[in-house]
């Protein structure tokens, strides 16, 4: 493992996004709040309706129109991120890049891919035409494409989907970002594919200390990459820590359920348990502790009052569940 | 066996033998499914893991009548589906796919979706075809009124519920289900994987399930078979094939398939490259390339899927007989 | 942790689509287009009762009359009363332009259908008989066909079967090609419908949306043909009113007596957008979300 480095690359204090749904805002995304240092990876995981994509785009500014940031701020190496759309675009050039999950639907058809990764140096850096595409050659190169001066001329379509993922991840490099935000990037790739996209993540991520902020659904694979994972459930943060404590000794009941539910490699053969109920809709949030409609250890006072994400006593400082029953988890 | 053994004993016995389905692409001939042989005992659960190109898919198409093979036959019970298959013969095997959200139309309500296929297969009419609707929405746990509804008002994991209650409908012997969790919630695929489980043992219905997810076919199939670029590369019982694969592509997926608990696999190499595509197809061993294990005669001779020494299940591969450094199963 | 039976998981229960109707009535284009083309109908409908003079009944003492008292849009060239030619022309108009498309909506939804869920030979062979009709000029072919089989409504609808269908075939046709990879279609078919059945139920209501729509703009189209025709002197023969032909004569007295030809000109215009609204409300309205 690489060494850990302490300085903050990322802080997110008290992110809150809404949508417009008819005529109504709701809210999507609650005071999400977290910190990522540089060579560091934080999973950010959840299921539908958790908030967890708009929170990524909302760090970068790319909100759907529906959607509004309404309050909270990024810093980035101790610099306040300005608001505005355009401001915030020039500010994020060659500090933060983002990589999504579909990788055709990000590349340009009609361009060949070291074209589309030369433009980088050449409109942000100001380099010359033949200086960007040797560094297009050498990202390629960097993301572990094979023979990449000849790569360099292939069209989107002409490349597998674990190579389309690469270029595009060689894209967000040529900016030489200091933090790396994925959106379900493996997601649409195949089991073995993702294992190599997700080894150069991290070995991009040690090699060139990137903060990375990694969403997705699936615990196993934010596992596989990141030391450092927070839970949401319904746009709030619900637990947060290591990794490794919080799927082993998870302080929050959703964290529980949903590794109960998980069918997974290792466990012996038996019965997943499903969490009783649903995932309820933006618009028909239950009050108090949204989760207690199908929480085990609800009591009334969950029906009211909305858990603040608190650290948990005698643990790691950045080890917080927002659960008042906590204690009830820790097992003897 | 003779007439009263024959009837008393369960059917739904599921034999493809030889299966070869090829299209042909801008001159170039591609083999999605390459003589691919396999059978599945009433009641029991096959699962078909491979990546995409592997022709699980075309494979399922075939087996479920909605394409016809080039060579080879599929059969019932010993009797062989026509080429094109009669109503009766659809009843017997039924699909359900891995899009929720384009597998129901969207113009009619359930109970029209329902009634049409009780009505067309004479199953049920009237009164009776409605008890029998809210017998179907019972099985799969959703309410009645869920029948009035359009399939826009559900989520994807009730959507899934309604296209395995239509399955069901015509009451079939062998049920294929496409990746019917990959686009579901991870709370809700237990859910809908449970209730494949509970139908299976309720109805005694084959299930033949198609998945990348190595972790619910172990779940769920006694069963399973690994395909690779259109064959089969293994195929054996749940614990052989988790617990003592034979081929390096087995070995792969298995070390590839990210856990929650402990490290990924063991200290086994990740595979180089990529899927090959079907209309390039490597010479001898269309694994060869991306191989660990391969040799000069891997390049030369395609391999056979044939009995492995100290195994009950069958490979493709030269090497068969070695155990290879194991994946640990509890 | 607490064991939950499947059965008893059940999910919170589905959420009520709003009918047809309501998302009828919240689509405001629809709204408005339905209120401008229902005005115009209606007054269609209700011409013998609304209209102050019958259509045909000329009064040569007062031709090229302007507004007056007894005749609130004046008179033409042979002392017609405007506003009852101007509604009688809406009967007439509108009446054509609907049924006109009938055959070409009815025939070209089944070719496109046929072509789009068979495909191969049968796709082929339809689509090259399309292409060979929009190799005309749409007008070219209206205007020789009228002329062949002799001008007047009967001609009108025999040009349009023949010349129209084909826009409803392609684009039914591409509606079908996607519907027909869905996978609701591949249930059906593994549920062991029939073709015919597949086609009615499960194609057909989710490809039509568009045929709808389009035919809504046909409609008008239609009537601006009409239109054309009628001022080229091949449409609706006189003396039957109809906005053409009322444009066509009255362009000679543009300079004195320009309401004859502007105001029906006006009339075509507005049922133009009032079914245009329509045809954008309906697109709206028809999708299945």
């Amino acid at each position: 493992m690489s060494a850990v480095a302490v300085d903050t690359v990322l802080s997110v204090r008290d992110v809150t996004v809404s949508v417009l749904r008819g005529d109504v805002r709701y809210t999507a995304v609650d005071a999400v709040s977290f910190d990522v240092p540089a060579g560091r990876a934080l999973g950010l995981v959840g299921e539908s309706g958790s908030g967890k994509s708009l929170t990524l785009r909302a760090l970068m500014s790319l909100l759907p129109p529906a959607a509004r940031l309404e309050a909270g701020s990024v810093h980035l190496a101790g610099d306040e991120l300005p608001r505005g759309v355009k401001q915030v675009r020039r500010a994020l050039r060659g500090r933060m890049a983002m990589i999504f999950q579909d990788p055709l639907s990000a590349l340009d058809p009609v361009q060949a891919v070291g074209n589309q990764i030369a433009e980088v140096p050449r409109r942000v850096h100001g380099r010359s035409r033949r200086q960007s595409w040797e560094r297009a050659v050498e990202l390629l190169r960097l993301v572990g494409i094979p023979d990449a001066p000849r790569r360099a001329h292939a069209y989107p379509h002409e490349l597998s989907g674990g190579m389309r993922q690469r270029v595009v991840i060689a894209i967000a490099l040529a900016t030489e970002p200091s933090v790396l935000l994925c959106d379900e990037p493996t997601t649409a790739l195949d089991v073995t594919v993702q294992a190599q996209v997700l080894e150069l993540l991290d070995d991009l991520r040690s090699r060139l200390q990137l903060a990375i902020v990694f969403v997705s659904h699936d615990l196993a694979v934010i596992r596989q990459l990141c030391e450092d994972v927070c839970v949401m459930y319904t746009g709030r943060l619900v637990e947060t820590g290591r990794t490794i404590e919080v799927l082993e000794r998870p302080l929050h009941p959703y964290t529980l359920g949903l590794l109960d539910a998980i069918i997974d490699l290792d466990d012996p053969v038996g019965a997943p348990q499903p969490i009783p109920g649903a995932l309820p809709e933006l618009e028909r949030l239950p009050g108090g502790c949204t989760f207690h409609p199908r929480c085990f250890l609800a009591t009334e006072e969950c029906t009211t009052t909305v858990p603040e994400l608190s650290p948990a006593r005698g643990a790691a400082p950045d080890r917080a569940s927002a659960c008042i029953h906590r204690d009830r988890l820790i097992s003897p | 066996m003779s007439a009263v053994a024959r009837a008393l004993a369960p059917t739904g016995l599921l034999e493809v033998e030889d299966v070869t389905v090829a299209f042909s692409a801008h001159g170039a001939r591609l083999v999605a499914v390459d003589s691919v042989s396999l059978s599945l005992p009433p009641g029991d659960a096959l699962g078909l893991v491979g990546e995409s190109g592997c022709g699980k898919t075309t494979l399922a198409r075939c087996i479920t009548g909605l394409l016809t093979p080039d060579t080879g036959r599929i059969t019932l019970d010993g009797t062989e589906f026509s080429r094109r298959r009669t109503r009766a013969e659809h009843r017997a095997v039924q699909i359900v796919f891995q899009d929720p959200y384009s597998s129901l139309n969207p113009r009619l309500t359930i109970r029209s979706m329902l009634a049409e296929l009780l009505s067309v297969h004479a199953l049920a009419r009237g009164s009776a075809a409605e008890e029998r609707c809210r017998e179907l929405m019972a099985l799969v746990g959703l309410p009645a009124s869920a029948l009035d509804a359009y399939p826009v008002a559900f989520s994807g994991g009730q959507r899934q519920r309604l296209a395995i209650a239509r399955a069901l409908a015509v009451e079939p012997r062998i049920l294929v289900v496409d990746e019917p969790t990959s686009a579901l919630d991870v709370s809700v695929q237990a859910t809908i994987l449970s209730l494949f489980e509970n139908l299976r043992s309720r109805l005694g219905i084959g299930v033949l399930m198609i998945s990348h997810n190595l972790a619910a076919v172990r779940h769920l199939c006694d069963r399973v078979a690994v395909m690779y670029l259109g064959r089969i590369v293994e195929i054996g019982s749940r614990e052989e094939v988790f617990g003592d694969a034979r081929h390096p592509y087995t070995q792969a997926l298995l070390a590839a398939a990210p856990r929650i608990r402990g490290e990924a696999g063991v200290d086994l190499p990740h595979l180089r490259g990529e899927p090959p595509s079907a209309t390039d197809r490597p010479s001898g061993c269309p694994f060869h390339p991306r191989c660990p294990r391969a040799e000069d005669i891997c390049a030369v001779e395609l391999p056979e899927l044939e009995p492995a020494v100290g195994t009950g299940g069958l490979a493709a591969c030269h090497f068969r007989d070695e155990r290879r450094v194991g994946v640990r199963v509890p | 942790m607490t064991s939950v039976d499947v059965t008893a998981a059940i999910d919170a229960a589905p959420v009520p689509t709003p009918t047809f109707w309501r998302r009828a009535q919240a689509s405001r284009s629809l709204m408005i287009g339905v209120t401008i083309v229902g005005l115009i109908v209606l007054a269609a409908i209700l011409a013998p009762v609304i209209s102050p003079y019958s259509p045909d009944q000329q009064d040569l003492y007062h031709i090229l009359g302007g507004i007056s008292s007894k005749h609130l849009l004046g008179t033409d060239d042979l002392g017609r009363d405007e506003l009852s030619r101007l509604i009688y022309g809406a009967r007439t108009d509108i009446l054509v332009g609907v049924l006109a498309i009938v055959f070409p909506f009815c025939f070209g939804t089944m070719m496109g259908t046929i072509a789009g869920y068979y495909g191969g030979r049968i796709d082929s062979v339809i689509m090259r008989v399309v292409d060979v009709v929009i190799a005309f000029p749409f007008y070219v072919l209206v205007i020789a066909l009228v002329f062949v089989v002799g001008p007047g409504i009967r001609g009108i609808f025999v040009a349009f079967a023949v010349a129209d269908w084909v826009v409803y075939a392609r684009a039914i046709r591409s509606a079908t090609l996607v519907v027909r990879e869905s996978n609701y279609v591949a249930a059906a078919q593994a549920g062991g419908l029939s073709d015919a059945r597949i086609l009615r139920r499960h194609v057909l209501p989710n490809t039509i949306a568009q045929a709808i729509v389009y035919a809504m703009s046909d409609i008008v189209l239609v009537i601006v043909a009409v239109v054309t025709l009628g001022y080229l002197g091949l449409g609706v023969q006189p003396p039957t009113a109809d906005w053409g032909s009322m444009i066509s004569a009255g362009q000679d007295y543009l300079t004195t007596n320009w309401m004859l030809s502007t105001l029906p000109g006006i009339a075509v215009v507005i049922t133009g957008l009032g079914l245009s609204l329509i045809g954008d409300g309906l697109a709206d309205v028809l999708r299945p979300e």
